[in-house]
């Protein structure tokens, strides 16, 4: 089994302390932090320099080739970031065929309702380049908004129709969407306010440890952890550009999976709290997560 | 289905390699309903052909013992670019399919 991001980590605090109001905000539940890594998030991608350094293997499709070499070398496959398997882009996976469906889907409801695709598109005449924005802070809605979350808001409030986050409709509907960004880079505005809050909100998270394990997302994948070294015949890898390729066809599940659906697999993992694609805290480290992959261009469909 | 294959083709060393994604449910006929006790019916892809300048270079016969929506991987030496490819299969149901790409 691969292991993408390996662990991530989310907290329970911010639900505890609103919850209870007898509880000073002082008695917050007590967590361990995982040492910060100091991350720049305007920096995007680049801000691998200095952090894991491999960003030089990686950067583009003509650096992952000269060093394709690698692939299948346990000590150095790691440095890749994966980011081999995305060379496979031409070859055939039932990723392909999701962006079909995600496209007649697609066509099928805005038949029913224009109103859906000109939802989706967010008043836009084409989806083209779209995805690359996201996650983005939707005034209107006074929230962080997802590809995944755009799409199921759309078929809720045009088409009063169930189409929610996680669920492979909506996942082959958001490759369809992400697969006509691809090749374009990633550009999430964190020069928006509530981005930015979203930003360390997510950061926070990052680090803070949880579950039985006790473990943080940068247990594991921050310098001086243990990106790079082994981890049950894995080696975590970088956290930065990993947004990038989801949703993906993930062959060992045999299934699509959306970001969010990933953090969940890895809450499972790290056996803490179980919580649903959609929530608030998946929110906000998809907003981290995909600021790390800023500049990175969008590769779906992609398997891993 | 917007088509019922999809065919990827890479000219290496003078042979074609190619890759064909059929997309079949591949149904063996043991899986059954949980509800009703009945078996879903058999339905998968028997005979494969593939064709190059409509000379035959491949003819498989696959059974339900092949996935679904399966990928077909085969290499042709000799095939040049602009050759015309064409892939046809025929499930036990007696439905078909056809696609042609050219060699890239």
């Amino acid at each position: 089994m691969r292991l993408k991001f390996g662990t991530l980590a989310i907290a329970a605090v911010a639900s505890l302390a609103s919850a209870a109001t007898v509880i000073a905000a002082g008695d917050e539940a007590y967590r361990e932090h995982y040492p910060q890594a100091r991350i720049d998030p305007a920096r995007g991608v680049n801000g691998d320099i200095g952090f894991s350094d491999t960003l030089p293997y990686w950067r583009n499709e003509e650096e992952v080739e000269r060093n394709a070499k690698w692939v299948g070398d346990p000590n150095e496959q790691w440095k890749l970031n994966w980011k081999f398997m995305d060379l496979d882009r031409i070859d055939l996976h039932p990723g392909h065929l999701a962006v079909d469906e995600g496209e007649a889907m697609v066509a099928k409801l805005t038949k029913r309702n224009p109103a859906f695709f000109s939802c989706l598109a967010d008043g836009a005449a084409k989806l083209d380049g779209l995805a690359a924005g996201y996650p983005k802070h939707d005034a209107t809605l006074g929230r962080i908004v997802t590809v995944e979350s755009r799409i199921e808001h759309c078929a809720k409030t045009v088409l009063n129709e169930d189409i929610r986050q996680g669920t492979p409709p909506n996942n082959k509907i958001a490759v369809y969407f992400k697969s006509l960004s691809a090749g374009t880079p990633i550009r999430v505005d964190i020069g928006d306010g509530k981005v930015l809050e979203a930003y360390r909100r997510g950061e926070k998270l990052f680090y803070v440890k949880t579950g039985q394990l006790n473990f943080a997302c940068a247990s594991c994948h921050v310098p001086g952890s243990i990106m790079g070294h082994k981890l049950r015949g894995e080696t975590p890898t970088t956290p930065f550009a990993d947004a990038a390729h989801y949703p993906t066809y993930r062959t060992p599940v045999g299934a699509l999976e959306s970001i969010q659906e990933r953090f969940a697999r890895c809450l499972g993992q790290m056996r803490t709290a179980q919580i649903k694609p959609g929530d608030p805290a998946f929110m906000d480290l998809e907003v981290f997560m995909t600021v790390l992959s800023n500049g990175y261009p969008v590769s779906v469909p992609s398997a891993r | 289905m917007a088509e019922p294959m999809k065919i990827r083709t890479k000219l290496v060393d003078g042979s074609a390699h190619i890759a064909v994604l059929m997309i079949h449910p591949m149904e063996t006929g043991q899986r059954k309903d949980p509800r009703s006790g009945q078996a879903y019916p058999a339905h998968f892809i028997q005979n494969v052909t593939a064709t190059v300048n409509d000379k035959a270079v491949l003819v498989a016969q696959l059974g339900p013992a092949i996935s679904k929506n399966p990928l077909l991987g085969f290499r042709v030496k000799g095939a040049k670019a602009g050759d015309k490819l064409a892939i046809s299969w025929e499930d036990n149901k007696g439905e078909r399919a056809r696609a042609e790409a050219a060699i890239a």
